[in-house]
């Protein structure tokens, strides 16, 4: 075990160094930068190309849109985080439309939840960290409320972006990170479109593993 | 050229099917590469970027390699080093014993193909199932992949819904690429419930975090990462970068690279396995560092620049080559123009030099890399370190080179040959058939062009006069 690091770091040491790591700063291109305006719409324009669905919502309506997706596309079943007062409005809100709609709450390990993730869910709602406009990216990090399955499962994913989370690039997002610089999240996804692929002759197709449908709440 | 790789390339050639499949495809991909870098100057600046990155940390290999397994260890990753396939292969091998385990689930990497994992631990009854679309009908085929990016790239529609009816009995409707994307869906959110490993393998693995980040389209990497309960990872030790400020530029280069897109659409960040108060994601989280061969190059400074690859593909996508003879015809791992410089590295220029014929150092690799290797230099040198060593197959070639060197090397000897060219000009002489197949023979000019020039100043000098 240790032989084989101690061989392969003293390979490794020949090799002559021309310098220190360099720590340049790696701004991608001088982006114009966008006003917020901008930024919004080009986010929007670039989740709609990569097939997402687009809804902007303000704090008073945005249950009812997301009842009417719902009953819309006849998604009964709901899979739902814990401990977030927004997630939880929204849960009542699903319920109280339709007797047909019922919740199921992540709220015990996964290998007790297992058979109801892969079979029984129609979809599911989580908040996103962050968005990125230039490649129109949603950045979750997924924890204890809301954990990693909930965005990979369900046929259906929705997600509730803050209209004031979103930013302008990738590099801006990792000068000024959502999560603390000293330890990272034990997962971070970084979520563009419904899951797709095109390895049968280039032709692309949606909802290859994960969630055939990606939905995006924004809250102004 | 051994008969193997020339036959290998002449079936090739041979066969319309494949010849339109990867025609079709590669044109497909470059126009959609074209598209995503049409801004030139931005192209530039990320290229110049990327090269600077990789070629930083390569530089570096040995600190950032030791800071990354620091940083794993404190977010209770657990670190292994491979020297070779054979040690990584063990490794898998121990862990999957411990947990009992008889179904791994793998997700797309090329590490993996490289030290043939699927049929070590087959060997060893453990069931190894590719998740990856397009790796998932390779294996189903009983195929290697024949892109490093679209292993399937070889096949077409028609001849996926047969492979599918006949290896699954599930028949689908001619020409529904859906249908058949929903069979396989179906048939490995199975095999994810069930398994009890997931492997996969790293895109870039962040050194000052303890970070693995994964690239990928389909969800299939991101469930192999986080349903089963044990999640390994294989890595090239080249693989590092220092650190999360580096990754926007390299993830740019590499998909607007490998297909087009601005942004895959999963990117998977893994930093920790599943902590006490979360509810998934795997508890035990493995990473195998492997070298297998990839330290040796990194001590050679004309070679080095091999490991800045991020495998985007684009240098194979734009091989005249590769679009003809497609992946297969290479018989390694890894195909194309970076197969052609990484693999001799990796097995040794006797085992594999030969893969260096098949290119006419047209450069288009070289343009398309995004991180600015320049391949045909490298391929250049690798062909004159394997004429060094080979004396037998290349004798009579290097003897005729070594003539033209010298001809080449006196003006006097060279001037008298040209004449003696212009001499025997209508001598007609007789061209390898294969080359005069589709060539006609060159004809000596009556005069070369050394007393062209000369008559054309004496008669302007003459005139001016």
């Amino acid at each position: 075990m240790n032989e084989a690091r101690n061989a392969i770091l003293a390979r490794l040491k020949k090799l002559t160094k021309t310098s220190h790591i360099k720590n340049t700063q790696f701004s991608s291109r001088p982006n114009q930068p966008l006003n917020t305006k901008q930024t919004y719409k080009l986010l929007i324009e670039k989740l709609e190309e990569n097939r997402a669905e687009v809804h902007q919502v303000d704090n008073k309506n945005w249950t009812d849109t997301l009842v009417q997706i719902a009953l819309e596309k006849k998604l009964k079943t709901w899979l739902i985080g814990k401990n977030l007062s927004q997630i939880e409005q929204a849960g009542k809100a699903l319920t109280v439309a339709s007797p047909e709609i019922s919740l199921v709450h992540y709220s015990q390990d996964y290998e007790y939840l297992k058979k109801t993730l892969f079979h029984n869910v129609d979809a599911s709602i989580t908040c996103a960290k962050a968005a990125i406009a230039e490649t129109g990216t949603l950045v979750l990090i997924p924890d204890q409320n809301e954990p990693r399955m909930m965005s990979l499962t369900p046929p259906v994913h929705v997600v509730l972006l803050k209209a004031c989370d979103i930013l302008n690039s990738f590099q801006q997002l990792v000068d000024n990170p959502p999560w603390s610089k000293q330890t990272m999240p034990s997962n971070i996804v970084f979520i563009s479109s419904p899951s797709k692929t095109a390895d049968i002759q280039q032709t692309l197709a949606y909802g290859a593993h994960g969630p055939k449908t990606l939905i995006v709440l924004i809250l102004n | 050229m051994s008969s193997n790789f020339s036959t290998r390339i002449k079936q090739a050639l041979a066969d319309p099917q494949l010849r339109s499949n990867f025609r079709g495809a590669m044109d497909f991909l470059r126009n959609k590469r074209q598209l995503a870098f049409s801004d030139e100057d931005e192209w530039e600046t990320l290229k110049k970027q990327g090269a600077a990155i990789r070629q930083d940390a390569i530089q570096h290999l040995p600190e950032l390699l030791m800071q990354l397994e620091q940083q794993c260890l404190n977010n209770g990753i657990q670190v292994h080093w491979a020297q070779d396939g054979e040690e990584a292969n063990n490794i898998v091998l121990s862990i999957a014993q411990q947990h009992q385990a008889k179904l791994v689930i793998k997700g797309k990497s090329m590490a993996t193909e490289e030290i043939e994992l699927n049929d070590f631990l087959g060997r060893h009854n453990i069931e190894c199932i590719e998740s990856d679309m397009g790796e998932y009908i390779v294996q189903l085929d009983n195929e290697k992949p024949s892109h490093i990016i679209m292993p399937a790239i070889h096949k077409n529609t028609a001849q996926i819904t047969e492979l599918f009816e006949k290896k699954l009995g599930i028949s689908t409707p001619e020409g529904d690429v859906d249908a058949l994307i929903g069979v396989g869906r179906t048939i490995l959110r199975k095999k994810f419930e069930q398994a009890e490993i997931g492997i996969s393998g790293v895109n870039f693995a962040i050194a000052d975090s303890g970070t693995l980040c994964l690239v990928e389209n389909e969800g299939n990497g991101r469930l192999s990462t986080t349903a089963p309960p044990v999640h390994i990872a294989l890595m090239g030790i080249e693989k590092v970068i220092p650190n999360i400020q580096a990754l926007p530029t390299l993830q740019k280069l590499l998909t607007r690279s490998a297909t087009g897109q601005h942004i895959t659409s999963y990117l998977n960040l893994i930093s920790s396995p599943r902590k006490p108060d979360e509810l998934d994601g795997p508890k035990e989280v493995h990473l195998i560092l492997l070298d297998n061969g990839r330290a040796k190059i990194s001590q050679d400074q004309e070679l080095q620049s091999t490991l800045s690859c991020i495998r985007c593909g684009a240098c194979m996508n734009h091989c005249p080559v590769y679009t003809r003879i497609g992946g297969h015809a290479y018989g390694s791992t890894y195909p194309g123009p970076i197969g052609q410089i990484l693999t001799p590295q990796l097995k040794g220029l006797e085992q594999e030099g030969e893969l260096l014929d098949a290119c006419s150092l047209n450069g288009a690799c070289g343009e398309a890399c995004p991180v600015d290797i320049d391949l045909p230099e490298l391929i250049r040198t690798l062909r004159h370190r394997r004429q060094a060593t080979d004396t037998k197959t290349l004798s009579l070639e290097s003897f005729v080179w070594f003539i033209w060197f010298k001809i080449h090397q006196h003006p006097r000897l060279y001037q008298f040959m040209t004449r003696l060219a212009a001499l025997f000009r209508s001598l007609k002489l007789k061209a390898p058939e294969n080359w005069s197949k589709t060539r006609t023979m060159p004809k000596p000019a009556k005069l070369s062009l050394h007393q062209q020039m000369k008559t054309r100043s004496k008669s302007k000098s003459g005139g001016e006069k």
